[in-house]
């Protein structure tokens, strides 16, 4: 005989195909009755989850069947007088009987006086980059002579932002307020503004201040 | 006339002149009206008026349509109505309500005015107002202007522009139900 005649496949032992694993004693008896608790078990977890969810509170009878009403009520209570009273949106004012027909006339005439006098014109003194600077100038100055009791200023050159706290400090210079402005800009273009609306109505006055001017600048 | 039509016409010099009295005859009631509710007094509307159409005239080349063009004309005249009642507070030397003081003579004088005791009440009630609340106030409620538009005109965002509207409306009312 042959060695592969004498060969016998492990698997084919009938040994090998035998069930090795066990149940508990009387499993499958009492399976059907297991199965039936924990079906019932769950039914009533979720049961119990559907009755959390469910919301304590309650709403009078037919609350939502009224609740449109009720908001249009409030919100006509809400708006008042001023969305009551149609005509409130009407202004009281009135324009002069053909005031809107003659109104292009006037002002044509007005753009031609405006063109006359703007050929003839001088840059005003405010437009002026000196004039900024001298209004720059004398706040300056003015800042530091108004603080005769202030220390001597230190040496110019690279100052460190501790050196000018520790200066101002000790000046008496308010420094909230300092601290609240954006910088000289601001200060000078406040006071600029003050400044050009009244000489803007003062020439409007007295046209002839222009000539003044013009003769200053030469 | 379209404003596209005007601004493209305008920037042509032959036809300058026509353009501008299109935009005139377009615009000048609206204009008025906004800067009227603001000052109150005819005349001095009037003056105002005219100032913002040569402001118009003198810097239409350059507009450059980033907005409308009555989006445009609608700022400069807020600026010149706003710029008006500061000048004069400040010539006269006014504080607020001295010149509502003095607005409300206007109000009360009746010259040009036609309205009864409700809708004088209401005018009454928005000088409590400051200047730019009330002007707010004025485009939303009487001119029924969106926010984005009001927003545009006065360079003030929409969240602000609400909350300034709603406060007006509170202190009107107050106002109305106080008188």
């Amino acid at each position: 005989m042959s060695n592969e005649e004498n060969h016998i496949d492990p698997l084919d032992n009938p040994e090998m195909k035998k069930n090795i694993f066990e149940v508990p004693d009387g499993y499958f008896e009492q399976f059907e009755a297991n199965l039936e608790a924990r079906l019932d078990t769950q039914g009533e977890e979720i049961e119990l989850s559907k009755h959390l969810k469910e919301p304590v509170f309650e709403v009078p009878e037919g609350y939502f069947d009224q609740l449109q009403d009720k908001i249009k009520a409030k919100l006509a209570e809400e708006s008042s007088l001023l969305s009551k009273e149609e005509k409130l949106k009407i202004p009281p004012f009135e324009a002069p009987e053909g005031y809107f027909e003659g109104f292009e006339g006037k002002l044509q005439e007005k753009l031609a006086k405006n063109h006359e006098q703007d050929t003839a014109k001088v840059v005003p003194m405010y437009q002026k980059n000196w004039f900024r600077l001298a209004v720059a100038a004398v706040l300056v100055m003015g800042f530091f002579i108004l603080s005769p009791t202030d220390p001597p200023f230190p040496p110019t050159g690279e100052l460190s932002e501790e050196t000018m706290l520790a200066y101002l400090s000790e000046s008496d210079f308010d420094l909230d307020l300092i601290a609240s402005l954006d910088g000289f800009d601001t200060v000078i273009d406040q006071i600029l503004e003050e400044e050009t609306l009244d000489y803007d109505f003062d020439l409007g006055l007295n046209p002839e201040l222009e000539y003044e001017l013009e003769y200053l600048e030469r | 006339m379209e404003d596209r039509e005007i601004l493209i016409e305008f920037k042509e010099n032959n036809g300058k002149d026509k353009a501008f009295s299109a935009l005139v005859s377009k615009y000048q009631q609206r204009i008025y009206w906004h800067i009227r509710k603001m000052i109150i007094d005819h005349d001095d509307t009037d003056d105002v008026l005219q100032e913002v159409f040569v402001k118009v005239y003198k810097n239409l080349d350059g507009f450059r349509e980033a907005s409308q063009l009555y989006t445009w004309m609608y700022r400069i005249a807020t600026n010149e109505a706003l710029t008006f009642l500061n000048k004069r507070r400040k010539r006269l030397s006014l504080g607020l309500d001295e010149i509502n003081n003095e607005l409300e003579n206007h109000l009360t004088s009746g010259v040009y005015i036609s309205g009864d005791e409700v809708q004088m009440k209401l005018q009454k009630a928005l000088l409590i107002l400051p200047d730019k609340q009330r002007l707010v106030f004025n485009m939303k409620y009487f001119d029924d202007m969106k926010y984005d538009e009001i927003s545009e005109i006065t360079g003030t965002s929409v969240g602000a522009l609400k909350a300034s509207y709603h406060l007006a409306v509170k202190k009107i009312e107050q106002y109305l139900t106080r008188n």
